[in-house]
This record gives C-alpha cells, sequence and structure tokens, in this order.
C-alpha cells in the first residue's frame, strides 16, 4: 500500500502525465486509459519502493513513445497556421493569375481572331482561370504546410471538397453585397466583400484540418492495425 | 573491458517483444509485473519506460489481449496474455532467436573469439 507520501507522487506524476497526453492532443479516453493503466502500475512499484520518476523517468518522453507505440496520432494545433498559410498561398496564386492574364490578353487578342461575337466568354474564362488559379495555389500551400504532419491526405482531400463550395458561397454573398453598395470601389465596401470571401474558405481549411486530425485520432483509437505473425 | 550497457541494450532492443510475450504465454500480468519478471529472469535494466510502450505496441499488433480483473488492493486493472496471433508470433520469433544466436555461436567458437570447443569441433566436422 502506498504511503501517503508516496501517493501523492502518484497522483502528481499522473497529472504530469496526462498534461503531456493533453498536449499531444489525445482524445479524453485514450487519456484516460493510459493514465489509469500507468497509475496501477505506479502503486505496484510503489509496493516495491520505487518512485514515479524512477519507473517512469523523463514524462514528456514516456507520453510520446507510449502515444507512438499505440499508433496513436497525436492533433498538432495547427489548423489556425495552416489556414493562414493557405489563405496565403491563394492570395499569392490569384494574384499571379491576375498578371498572367493581364500580359497574355493582349497577346491572345492580336494572335488569335473568333469569327461572331462572345460577349461573355473573355470574362467567364478570366473569372475561371482566377478561380483555378486561387484554389489551386491555397490547396498547394496548405498540403506543403502539412507535409511530415499527422492526417496530411485526410486534411488535403477534405479542404479540396469543402474550399470550392466555401469560396462559391463567399463570392456569391460578395457579389451580392457589391450589388447592394451600387458596386462601389470604396475602401470599405471593398474590405468587407474581400472579408466575405476569405472568411468562408478560412473556415473551411480550419474545418478540414480539424475534422481530418480528429478522424485520424478516432480511428487510431477505435481500430488497431493487425499483423500477422511473420 | 566494461560492458557497454548502451551495447547490451541495442542487442536486447530487437528480442524484447519475444521475451514478453514469452513472459505473457506462462503468466498473464500487467506492464510493471513483466518489468520484475525480466529481472528475475536475469535481463536487468530495462525499465518501466521500455517495457509500458512496447506493450502498447504488441496491443496494436493484435499479439497481447487484455482483461480488466478485479485488484485487491485498489480498482479493477488491466491483466494481459498473449493471443492467439501473439502464440503464432511467439513461436516463429523463439525460433528465429535460436537460428540467430546459434549462427553467432558458431561464428564465434569457429573464429576463436568465444572458446566453446563442441561447436569448433562440429564446424569443422
Amino acid at each position: 500500500m502506498p504511503t501517503p507520501d508516496t501517493a501523492a507522487q502518484i497522483e502528481s506524476a499522473t497529472r504530469a502525465l496526462d498534461r503531456e497526453l493533453r498536449r499531444l492532443r489525445i482524445s479524453r479516453a485514450g487519456r484516460a486509459e493510459l493514465v489509469a493503466e500507468v497509475r496501477e502500475d505506479l502503486r505496484s512499484a510503489a509496493g516495491d519502493g520505487l518512485t514515479p520518476e524512477v519507473l517512469l523517468g523523463d514524462v514528456e518522453t514516456f507520453a510520446r513513445e507510449s502515444v507512438a507505440a499505440r499508433g496513436w496520432t497525436p492533433r498538432p494545433r495547427d489548423s489556425w497556421s495552416g489556414t493562414a498559410t493557405a489563405l496565403a498561398g491563394g492570395a499569392v496564386a490569384l494574384v499571379v493569375g491576375y498578371l498572367l492574364i493581364e500580359a497574355l490578353h493582349p497577346l491572345l487578342t492580336s494572335w488569335v481572331e473568333l469569327d461572331g461575337r462572345y460577349p461573355a466568354a473573355g470574362a467567364a474564362l478570366a473569372y475561371g482561370v482566377l478561380s483555378v488559379a486561387g484554389l489551386g495555389g491555397a490547396l498547394a500551400a496548405f498540403a506543403r504546410f502539412l507535409t511530415g504532419r499527422p492526417a496530411v491526405r485526410g486534411s488535403v482531400a477534405r479542404a479540396a471538397v469543402l474550399l470550392p463550395v466555401a469560396t462559391a458561397g463567399g463570392v456569391l454573398a460578395a457579389a451580392g453585397f457589391g450589388r447592394m453598395e451600387g458596386y462601389s470601389t470604396a475602401p470599405g465596401v471593398v474590405v468587407v466583400e474581400v472579408l466575405l470571401v476569405a472568411l468562408p474558405c478560412a473556415g473551411a481549411l480550419w474545418l478540414s484540418r480539424w475534422w481530418a486530425l480528429r478522424s485520424a485520432a478516432t480511428g487510431s483509437v477505435r481500430s488497431p492495425e493487425p499483423v500477422s505473425a511473420g | 573491458m566494461a560492458p557497454d550497457p548502451d551495447r547490451r541494450t541495442q542487442l536486447l532492443r530487437g528480442v524484447l517483444d519475444t521475451c514478453l510475450l514469452a513472459l505473457l504465454s506462462r503468466t498473464p500480468t500487467h506492464a510493471y509485473d513483466l518489468v520484475v519478471l525480466l529481472e528475475r529472469h536475469g535481463v536487468e535494466g530495462v525499465g518501466y519506460g521500455t517495457v509500458y510502450p512496447l506493450m502498447g505496441r504488441l496491443r496494436r499488433q493484435g499479439l497481447v489481449d487484455e482483461q480488466t480483473e478485479p485488484s485487491p488492493s485498489g480498482p479493477p486493472r488491466k491483466v494481459f496474455s498473449v493471443s492467439a496471433a501473439g502464440h503464432a508470433a511467439l513461436a516463429e520469433w523463439a525460433q528465429q532467436w535460436d537460428a540467430t544466436t546459434s549462427s553467432v555461436r558458431t561464428l564465434l567458437a569457429t573464429t576463436g573469439a568465444l572458446p566453446d570447443q563442441e561447436v569448433t569441433d562440429h564446424a569443422h566436422a
């Protein structure tokens, strides 16, 4: 039976372990399971006169190795930084796309002459190119930022679906607002229009990352990978 | 020359899972007891910080099962035992270990690094 001093040491060590697991973003169920197991082992060891420090060594290393051995995926706090990077990548791609259109437009109109009139074709093509460039740039920046981190594929796959939907919604909202304001180019109006597009995009990117990390963590806790004996 | 503990740790690292499965196949128990049992069998210096994560890997691989049993001195606790896949793995890994150590022993004896007349004679025969 542990003495009161040893019991306090055990509680202190298990709290430190729980903190480390929380820092690694391990689910509540996973943390509770691991900490309960270790607490019982610490009590057994206390009966042999061993302190938690002797048994666990460095708690941070112990937590990291235990998590890795179980195949649990740590959930890093990178949803916002990944979102910011993706938005910056999308913005850069939009600017580059716009400059390319500006540069190519005179060349294309001087080289190619089409019969008939296509009043909407030029604008549709420009908006299409800009949309593809912006979305592609954002997804590429998102994927590059996440390289080497957990749940990269799930995050990018979800973003590839959610981001175009959010962009479309944002653009429609911005267009509606612009129309309401008489297509004014006043700085205040433009800022609101940019925010109406950027905020849904940010939300979609954040949600993609959060959702993928959550799925990876839940999946790794619930479904261990069986291996063959060989 | 004094024995190098790091080298011993490295040698043990590859076979520790086999040792844990072997101990559990005889006595289902929990992680801390495995550390004690390893020491009793002369495999010293392997800490709980190594054994507990390794048990996590064995569980993930489906080689170890867990049951919750009542404890006389506290709340119910998990006891590990070897699964059917674990028994198959243990048989294969033990055989691999035997073949590997036998080959290395023969090599060391043949080259004179290890004095073992019987093995040397056998190798020359």
